[in-house]
């Protein structure tokens, strides 16, 4: 008897795809928790309570404390306590938003937070890091990106990263060379070390790849939507 | 934030480039703007002012300023001269005490006699027409305007409801009330700033004026307040009385302490010019920490090293000062002083940005890294997930990824979005038993439904888990069929996975689903068998169509054809009359007897919209027509049920 295939869930592929790409960079998968707790979330990534920069990150709190992940920053810093640098690592996750959820906008989301330190990691690297893989996993070699100013409180300086496709400028990460202040909180001396950090929305890359026009089919578990993968 | 475009060329002498030209170069040197929007002669620029910039950024002349720094040059802020009446001292008129210094870093006031309160002249309506605001009187307007030209809120006080000539700030006391401006009555409480005279609160701190201390035609005198505030108050407050404003907003992100005395200083101008009022020779002037405004070195090599790429000193001293840095030399250094309304320059990184930003991040070159890094190292769970998801779709299962929120579970939220998701989930299996009975109920040609999830459960003392777990629902089969397909299925994965100790997994079923956690599976695994290097999902070219949101209706029809008839001509009739609501046409009975005669078929048919639910006269009048439409064949007899 002939079995039919299943169907794996899109995100899957896609961050397979990403961590592969980084993966073949030397770079290590590494796995957070998407229970953290202010500290790890907030504090040690630069962004103090009473801080308007909080308002970037509607957060889902917990009756215990804790709080559910907005990004996969956190990981940054739970990576950087327990390891030396150089180090060059992805981390692919679920985070959480407490927003309304519109057809590009869910409560939760995936992210692949991507961090590379070493002794004179810079700013035209992160650029050309960011263009491999960009063109690795939208396989075209002519993928023009550019940098824009931006704020993120843990990197100095930010910059949002966009990438054009079909003539069209699409926001597709959010990136900067590592705060000093997040060094110094990781016990890492910044005068010695430096390097870059970006995050990339995995359902936005999935969205962008398969043409899928609402962010809320992928948590949907419809069978209409799964046997087209 | 809105810019008038306007508003912003009237700083400068040569024209600004089109707005649309204005717009990328915002977007690519500072921040990302809109399409602006035409509004009667001008444009509207919707210009996101990034939260650490809202002290030097969110007013026009800051704005200018910024824009001027793409053309070279370097504008200042210019105030008129005018008037002030030597003998009119504000301290004669009014006290300021500030009781917690900790909430309120400066406060200065001011005194105006005798401003002749009515309309603002047309330029000043238009300015403030050309972002959306209302005009007032020619006082509020100027204080609006002040404000957001400067990016200092302003407020305006008349003298004579101030009791006892006494401005004090402080803490609330329990119990107090205001009403504000708007006429919205705000319980304050001990944690929040006021300004208040002898007896109660005139305004909620930087956020709202009262409507009693309030200006009116009848005014004689006003104070007017530019003050700086604690932004972490600021927000609490705001956030506390749900009150949200243009000043409050500008207060919490932390503006200069600089910025009071030149607002003060256009304020005054502009409420002797327009309004004729008499400005009072002197201020009082709360400010027992004097702005501090420290020197940052750094040298070429420092940017060189951030960014990668080398340059000139000439062009980073040339780019620093049309920002408004100082720049000097010392030595091989740079030694340099942030403009005094910039709060967020702190540290060398913050000085470099600014150079790399306005230098063109589209002009530093992409280079990989040339340091050679460790190998990476696989990570477990990561790899073994990847490993069992091909399994299990080899095995004819499709992945989920349902929600991690639940209606049942032993971590609550704080604040769920819903009332179903009040949770983190425990398990996988609520979710799977939920999603498999939607979807039977949404497709009905849907008989048989494979599922499996990995995903993370959740239990406060455990801590975070990742279960795998794997479903079968089948429309035709019973209960007992399915738990023996499940079992079998369960025994094929784990084979796969190297384990033949299967007896230890018994507990882990329940009727149609087994759920398990990873981790125990990853060490049986671990000790079974050899993994292949690298786990390859292959990759076509997949690109999604949508479908329809809203749910299907199933008609049967049957008839009776004589022998010999083509299927494809009944399917034809069918599916043209059907129209575009009629999605599938499915032939599901078909009973020719062996004796000739005539065949009976039988055609499940679904209708579906993109736009709405389909009601069940809508389908029915479809299917009126069909069935009368096959009826139209004299050979053919559709049974009537």
């Amino acid at each position: 008897m002939c079995i039919m295939k299943g169907h794996l869930h899109p995100l899957t592929r896609v961050t397979k795809q990403m961590t592969d790409i980084f993966q073949s960079m030397g770079f290590e998968v590494v796995l957070g928790l998407d229970v953290e707790t202010e500290y790890y979330n907030f504090d040690a990534l630069n962004i103090p309570k009473n801080h308007p920069a909080r308002d970037m990150w509607d957060t889902f709190w917990l009756k215990n404390g804790n709080l559910l992940r907005t990004h996969t920053s956190p990981m940054q810093i739970r990576y950087m306590e327990k390891n030396n640098p150089p180090f060059q690592i992805v981390v692919p996750g679920r985070c959480y938003r407490y927003e309304a959820t519109d057809s590009t906008h869910e409560i939760q989301f995936n992210q692949m937070e991507c961090l590379m330190i070493g002794k004179d990691i810079n700013m035209s690297n992160l650029k050309g890091v960011l263009e491999m893989f960009l063109k690795k996993l939208f396989s075209d070699d002519k993928i023009e990106i550019r940098f824009r100013p931006s704020y993120f409180p843990f990197v100095e300086p930010g910059i949002e990263v966009d990438m054009k496709l079909k003539g069209k400028w699409l926001e597709i990460a959010g990136a900067g060379m590592v705060h000093p202040q997040v060094l110094k909180n990781v016990k890492i001396d910044p005068n010695e070390w430096q390097g870059f950090a970006f995050g990339v929305g995995i359902d936005r890359v999935a969205m962008l790849k398969y043409k899928i026009d609402d962010i809320r089919l992928f948590y949907g578990s419809d069978m209409r939507f799964l046997r087209q993968f | 934030m809105k810019f008038s475009y306007n508003w912003l060329q009237s700083y400068f002498k040569e024209p600004l480039p089109k707005p649309d030209e204005l717009a990328d170069l915002l977007t690519t040197r500072s921040f990302e703007t809109d399409k602006p929007e035409k509004v009667g002669d001008d444009y509207l620029l919707s210009i996101d002012v990034l939260p650490n910039r809202v002290s030097d950024c969110s007013s026009h002349f800051g704005m200018a300023k910024e824009c001027a720094v793409f053309f070279g040059e370097n504008l200042s802020f210019e105030i008129p001269k005018f008037e002030k009446n030597p003998k009119l001292r504000t301290e004669d008129y009014v006290s300021v005490e500030v009781e917690n210094p900790d909430s309120c870093f400066r406060y200065i006031a001011l005194l105006v006699k005798n401003p002749k309160i009515g309309p603002s002249p047309d330029w000043l309506k238009e300015r403030l027409v050309s972002v959306g605001q209302k005009s007032i009187n020619n006082v509020v307007d100027i204080t609006n305007y002040v404000m957001l030209e400067t990016g200092q809120p302003l407020h305006a006080f008349d003298l004579k409801k101030i009791s006892g000539g006494k401005i004090v700030v402080r803490k609330a006391e329990s119990g107090e009330k205001m009403e504000t401006l708007s006429g919205q009555h705000v319980a304050l409480s001990p944690n929040m700033l006021v300004i208040a005279d002898e007896k109660e609160p005139m305004a909620v701190a930087g956020i709202k004026g009262g409507k009693k201390s309030g200006i009116n035609e009848g005014t004689e005198a006003l104070v007017i307040e530019a003050a700086i505030f604690n932004p972490a108050d600021i927000r609490q407050t705001s956030r506390e009385i749900g009150i949200q404003t243009d000043a409050s907003f500008r207060f919490e992100h932390g503006i200069s302490l600089i910025l009071p005395e030149i607002a003060i200083e256009r304020t005054a101008q502009l409420l002797s010019e327009i309004a004729k009022g008499d400005v009072a020779a002197t201020n009082v002037d709360f400010c027992p920490n004097k702005p501090i405004f420290s020197r940052i070195f750094f040298t070429e090599d420092d940017v060189l090293k951030l960014l990668g790429e080398k340059i000139k000193s000439s062009d980073i001293k040339k780019i620093l000062i049309n920002l408004g840095f100082k720049v000097d030399r010392e030595k091989e250094r740079f030694s340099v002083f942030a403009p005094r309304e910039r709060t967020d320059i702190k540290i060398k990184e913050d000085v470099i940005e600014e150079v790399a930003r306005i230098y063109g991040y589209e002009n530093i070159k992409s280079k990989m890294p040339e340091e050679s890094l460790t190998t990476s190292e696989r990570n477990e769970e990561y790899f073994f997930s990847n490993f069992m998801k091909g399994i299990l779709v080899d095995m004819g299962f499709s992945e989920v990824y349902n929600y991690s929120f639940s209606k049942i579970g032993k971590v609550e939220l704080e604040n769920p979005i819903s009332r179903d998701k009040e949770f983190l989930r425990m398990n996988l299996k609520t979710g799977l038993v939920d999603k498999v009975a939607e979807n039977l109920l949404k497709n009905p040609k849907l008989d048989e439904i494979k599922f499996f999830e990995i995903g993370k459960v959740f239990d406060n003392n455990l801590g975070e888990k990742t279960h795998v777990a794997i479903i079968i629902a089948n429309r035709k089969r019973t209960g007992e069929e399915i738990l023996q397909e499940i079992k079998g299925a369960i025994e094929e994965f784990l084979n796969k996975l190297g384990i033949a100790e299967i007896g230890e997994f018994d507990g882990c079923v329940r009727r149609n689903v087994f759920e398990v956690d990873l981790e125990r599976i990853v060490e049986l695994t671990k000790e079974n068998i050899e993994m292949p290097e690298v786990v390859g999902f292959g990759e076509g070219d997949i690109e999604y169509k949508p479908f329809s949101k809203y749910p299907a209706i199933i008609r049967d029809v049957s008839l009776f054809v004589p022998e010999g008839t083509q299927i494809v001509d009944v399917v034809d009739i069918i599916e043209n009359t059907g129209g575009e609501l009629l999605v599938d046409t499915d032939l599901f009975d078909e009973y020719a007897p062996p004796d000739g005669g005539r065949k009976s078929l039988a055609f499940r048919l679904i209708f579906q919209s993109f736009d709405k639910t389909l009601t069940d006269k809508e389908v029915g009048d479809i299917m009126d027509k069909i069935i009368k439409a096959l009826d139209e064949n004299i050979q053919w007899e559709v049974r009537k049920k």
